[in-house]
């Protein structure tokens, strides 16, 4: 009786997690592309992500590959300002 | 991450924590392993980037591109075209390029972003990447063109301004514009490069490795810390295998749309596992949420260069910190005295995640304060989905209004909570508000440190005690998380350094080399790793009764919303009444 409902709870949770992964792939696979090809804004998010070499899921500005870009331009622009003041 | 109980108060039910310090602490605690590991990396990142040979080395390459640096920025109110040639080509010399970089680049690679075909996250055949370079020619070509017609105009441009002794300020613009262009046209070709030279890999190979490599590394602590072995070895290539499938999904093209990375992934495949067929029990032995993350904090340490919070001038300093530990501490105070919070806990690791930068900042301070593994969960639940919004919002909003660059950057920096959302967001408005945006990002990105060292005091000496307990420099001692010793030893150390070599020497040796080719790497790893164990280890239930009365979204909207207002308030003080000429030359470049 024991083992019976230790299978069917295994089976259970297989099923759920069967139906979690369909949910996942049914939205990142198929609603996503859709959602972002009838949202002009959201493609554009995705094209300037994709020509910078950027991705919003980043945690810390050393995993961005344009921080050294960006602290580049950031100096050079203060230096220029202060070179131009003398 | 709640410390274990430790004792009780005499004739009541209240767990008070007793802890005492031993010599053998230094080789049974966490807290002091993570410590060991993280600097055994950051010393072997050392010395193959940073040592005084590899070092001499990257002085010697970059030497000739700083003299024309030196020798171009008196010539001209703008930086000329030699100028940028000997910036790009010192912008190259990267220590993680020499042969030590490239193993381990190799090695700690994580899977590759993909589209459609979930194979080619992990590999590429040689003829795959013949295939890609091939299809990605014609843009290469079409990009060199471009940069070859934009640099004649530029040079036209600025033999124009040359030959009025750079005294006609509608030639030197107009140099500047255009230089700017052609600019841009070399960054464009330089990527369409990458595309064109696609390169075969095979992570099938590289990641066992990697696990057999990362799973030996932290089972020398288990070992002193009496723990199994050979369990935890077992226990750790599943949460490997879940952590590695969560960096693929992270990599998914679509992902960038979310803001869903591979830590998000960890947590999302951990609690789903776990609350349907249940974790498996081989691998409860390698849950070793705390352990993970300290040594990634160690690790984290070395990337929180206090050089970076000048990196924008006073302006920068105003707007990430005095705004952000204004809203920090607010919101914090609205919690407990407002909204009545059950778990100071949790409404501190909400007040950090929301107002200092994410994720990063909700991992630090929740392993300051000893917060459960359920609050950061909710924490970085909570900021992934806020920061989903805001980052779509905002720079609509912005672009609606028609806000300054300069001004927008700021705003985005200041207010949405994950680095990689406000690059990206910032992107979305132009490159100036990209820029300015990571720049006040990085700055409120060093504030962990401050932030970490600061909750942690604070929770010894006031919140975590309780009553009845004495308060004294050894207690405090006593109970301190030393972690965070060893995250500021490593943020003072690599701080020096970096001030030492001075910013372009630095930028190639310690961002370029020990951060991003080894310390940095292993160190999302860690993260990611220990996301998945704690999602392994979460049950939905549990994770509901934090929901109690929505105060935990409320807390945030509160706090974000105070966020808002002031960052926006003070951007524009400093960038429109303060420092105007700041702006006006950000907007230049």
């Amino acid at each position: 009786m024991k083992k019976k409902n230790k299978e069917h709870s295994t089976l259970e949770g297989l099923l759920r997690l069967g139906i979690a992964a369909g949910l996942i792939i049914f939205f990142f696979g198929f609603l996503s592309p859709r959602i972002v090809d009838s949202v002009p804004a959201m493609k554009h998010y995705g094209e300037v992500q994709d020509y910078h070499g950027v991705h919003s899921g980043l945690m810390y500005y050393t995993d961005l590959k344009t921080s050294q870009q960006t602290q580049d331009y950031v100096r050079h622009a203060l230096e220029t300002l202060e070179r131009n003041k003398d | 991450m709640s410390t274990a109980t430790k004792g009780h108060e005499e004739g009541q039910d209240v767990v008070i924590d007793v802890a005492k310090s031993r010599i053998s602490d230094f080789w049974k605690l966490e807290d002091y392993w993570a410590i060991w590991l993280g600097f055994i990396i950051l010393a072997i990142g050392y010395f193959l980037f940073a040592s005084s040979g590899p070092r001499a080395e990257i002085q010697k390459q970059l030497a000739p591109h700083l003299a024309v640096m030196e020798a171009e920025a008196g010539k001209a109110p703008f930086n000329t075209i030699a100028w940028h040639v000997a910036d790009n080509q010192r912008a190259g010399i990267q220590a993680k390029k020499n042969p030590a970089g490239k193993f381990l680049g190799t090695l700690l690679t994580k899977p590759k972003g993909w589209s459609g075909n979930v194979i080619s996250s992990f590999y590429m055949s040689e003829d795959e990447a013949i295939k890609k370079a091939q299809g990605s020619q014609g843009a290469y070509v079409d990009a060199q063109n471009n940069t070859k017609t934009t640099l004649s105009i530029a040079q036209r441009a600025e033999e124009a301004a040359a030959a009025a002794n750079y005294e006609d300020a509608a030639l030197n613009k107009d140099a500047r514009e255009k230089i700017s262009i052609w600019n841009a046209a070399v960054s464009a070709e330089s990527k369409a490069k990458s595309a064109a030279t696609a390169k075969p890999y095979n992570l099938f190979k590289s990641l066992p490795l990697l696990c057999l490599v990362v799973a030996l590394f932290f089972s020398i602590g288990m070992y002193f810390m009496g723990h199994s072995v050979p369990k935890f070895l077992l226990g750790f290539i599943g949460v490997f295998a879940i952590a590695t499938l969560a960096q693929c999904l992270g990599g998914q093209a679509q992902m960038k749309y979310y803001g869903v990375g591979g830590e998000a992934w960890a947590i999302i495949l951990g609690m789903l596992i776990a609350n349907t067929v249940g974790t498996p029990s081989f691998m409860k032995s390698a849950l070793e949420v705390e352990y993970f993350i300290k040594t990634g904090l160690v690790l984290l340490g070395a990337e929180v260069l206090m050089s970076k919070i000048l990196a924008i001038g006073q302006p920068g300093i105003f707007i990430a910190w005095v705004v952000t530990p204004t809203v920090l501490i607010s919101t914090y105070l609205f919690g407990q005295k407002i909204l009545k919070m059950e778990s100071s806990t949790l409404n501190i690791v909400i007040s950090a995640d929301m107002s200092v930068c994410g994720t990063s900042a909700a991992i630090a301070t929740a392993a300051a304060c000893r917060a459960k593994k359920e609050e950061l969960t909710l924490a970085v639940g909570l900021s992934l989905t806020f920061t989903a919004i805001m980052m779509i919002v905002l720079p609509a909003f912005i672009n609606w209004v028609g806000m300054n660059e300069v001004l927008a950057g700021a705003w985005i920096g200041g207010t949405i909570d994950s680095t990689g959302a406000v690059t990206a967001a910032g992107a979305f408005i132009g490159e100036t508000a990209m820029h300015v945006a990571a720049t006040i990002k990085m700055i409120q990105n060093v504030l962990i440190g401050f932030t970490a060292f600061g909750v942690a005091v604070y929770w010894v000496t006031k919140e975590g005690r309780s009553k009845g307990q004495p308060i004294n420099p050894f207690e405090i001692w006593h109970r301190f998380p030393k972690f965070v010793l060893g995250f500021l030893l490593a943020s003072v150390v690599f701080s020096s350094l970096a001030n030492g070599f001075g910013s372009d020497l630095s930028g190639a040796v310690i961002d370029q080399g020990v951060i991003k080719g080894f310390s940095g790497t292993l160190r999302g790893w860690f993260f990611v790793l220990a996301f998945t164990a704690i999602g392994l280890a979460t049950n939905f239930r549990e994770l509901a009764k934090y929901f109690k009365g929505g105060k935990p979204i409320i807390l945030y909207v509160c706090g974000q919303s105070l966020n808002l207002v002031l960052t926006l308030t003070m951007a524009y003080i400093m960038f429109y009444h303060v420092f105007p000429e700041v702006r006006l030359q950000l907007m230049m470049g």
